[in-house]
């Protein structure tokens, strides 16, 4: 394997195990975690979980595309329900409002997953729905974002839990859009890319984690 | 050609991807820089409210200060001097007889004030017999002064409303009233009271100037409007709006004043 090849697997390791840390801190502080907070580190629980299943899969020249496509599923219906319940703490006006959307897009969602499973197989990339997760997912944290500016809760928005959380699923999500959007035509084409294009995977993956750790830190004893 | 076609869609993805992550750092620098704008402008806002406010009871206060000078310090005063006549005179019978009327009509003149400065103060129907009952003690007084004519319409009803509600009510609607009746040069108001979709609505109408709720938005906004930012800090206190309309054609000028209440039991 080249040596450059070499880095980026380091650091699918790294992003692999700094998973650890949200979920280090999470733990300790289960206890002053709002409902909407434990989602976030279930979905790290889940992440960290899928990730060993994807490496030790790869180890075992067993295709784990399935995997990570089951992944995908839960962690948009997870994040679905995390900003519902941000969401819901606006003005009635509003919540209705923006809990049908969270339903809408949901619906959406689904939808565009059977396609993709239709149109993909089940054994490859699933980056149509993935595409159009990272799409929903970057409204609803500009939505969240808009919730926060509008129902101050800290003198100092960096205080807030939901700030940095937000900025952590805005971040990875559109950072890795055009990575989605390209995915399978980069295995078929350019199959000696793949691992590179998956380092910057990796790189947002670092950022996501440790976006999400400074939520935790900053929960502590407030709620979102 | 491969090569090529690699390196571009490598710049692609690249471009892509970087462009994305500016986006996103805009966006929440934006968000930071607005958020701590919102709140600078809300906060600067309740320093006004606050500042206000204080400045009204401290006007307050030196107004029942100088009645009380004014009025019961000098008969008191007065007392006082005639105490000391007849301290003097112990054998003057008559003068004595003459001077213990005139302490007399003194004391009740003192207490009279007193209980005046105790009103202006904390008004005692307020506690015992509430708003509705206190409001139209003040619509008496104000008529008594044949300057304006006040009608009260109202259904006889308890408010479900805390003491110290009641109380901000009352003071906010008393500052409602003295404006109507320094500024709009009305001879005639009709203040209307009512209960319906669980709030309590005022409406005080008159036949003189109204001033719209952009009118007393600028005003408050200049040193003028004391008295108008008063009213507002009252009315955020007890979770009450407040509108003003200068009145047409077919509707006399009008302030209004919407409470929702919550029942307790």
């Amino acid at each position: 394997m080249p040596s450059t090849y070499r880095y980026f697997l380091y650091l699918s390791y790294l992003s692999c195990f700094l998973t650890g840390i949200p979920i280090a801190l999470g733990l300790i502080r289960i206890k002053h975690f709002s409902v909407s907070t434990k989602l976030i580190l279930l979905l790290m629980i889940i992440s960290i979980v899928t990730e060993i299943s994807i490496f030790a899969l790869h180890k075992l020249h067993i295709s784990n595309l399935f995997v990570a496509r089951l992944f995908d599923a839960v962690e948009f219906i997870l994040l679905s329900f995390f900003f519902e319940r941000i969401f819901s703490e606006t003005k009635k006006k509003f919540s209705h409002a923006l809990s049908s959307v969270v339903k809408v897009f949901m619906i959406i969602f689904i939808g565009v997953a059977f396609f993709d499973l239709y149109t993909n197989g089940f054994n490859s990339m699933d980056n149509i729905s993935l595409t159009t997760a990272c799409i929903l997912l970057m409204i609803y944290s500009i939505i969240a974002f808009f919730h926060l500016i509008q129902n101050p809760v800290f003198d100092n928005i960096l205080r807030a839990p939901l700030f940095w959380f937000n900025t952590g699923i805005l971040a990875y999500f559109s950072g890795n859009l055009f990575l989605f959007i390209f995915s399978n035509y980069i295995e078929d084409h350019f199959p000696r890319l793949s691992p590179a294009l998956w380092g910057i995977h990796s790189l947002l993956n670092i950022t996501f984690y440790i976006l999400i750790s400074i939520g935790f830190w900053k929960t502590a004893a407030r709620q979102i | 050609m491969e090569n090529s076609g690699q390196a571009d869609i490598v710049l692609l993805i690249i471009a892509g991807c970087l462009g994305m992550l500016i986006l996103v750092v805009s966006i929440i620098l934006f968000v930071v820089y607005y958020q701590k704008r919102v709140l600078s402008q809300k906060n600067d806002f309740q320093k006004q409210l606050l500042s206000a406010t204080v400045q009204v009871e401290e006007k307050e206060r030196e107004r029942i200060a100088k009645n009380i000078h004014d009025d019961v310090g000098t008969l008191l005063s007065v007392l006082k001097l005639n105490m000391s006549r007849a301290s003097r005179n112990t054998d003057n019978r008559e003068l004595i007889e003459q001077i213990n009327k005139e302490n007399y009509k003194l004391l009740d003149e003192s207490i009279q004030a007193v209980r005046g400065a105790i009103k202006d103060l904390a008004p005692p129907t307020l506690s015992k017999l509430g708003y509705l009952k206190t409001l139209g003690e003040l619509c008496r007084q104000i008529n008594g002064t044949d300057n304006i004519n006040i009608v009260l319409v109202c259904e006889d009803m308890l408010l479900q409303l805390s003491q110290k509600n009641e109380l901000q009510l009352y003071r906010l609607t008393k500052e409602l009233l003295n404006n109507i009746i320094k500024h709009s040069n009305a001879s005639h108001i009709l203040a209307e009271f009512e209960e319906k979709d669980k709030m309590y609505k005022l409406r005080l109408s008159h036949n003189g100037r109204g001033i719209t709720d952009e009118q007393v938005r600028e005003l408050s906004a200049e040193q003028k409007g004391l008295g108008l930012k008063s009213i507002e800090s009252r009315a955020q206190l007890i979770g009450a709006s407040v509108h003003y309309s200068a009145g047409s054609i077919d509707m006399r000028p009008y302030v209004e004043v919407k409470i929702v209440y919550e029942k307790t039991h």
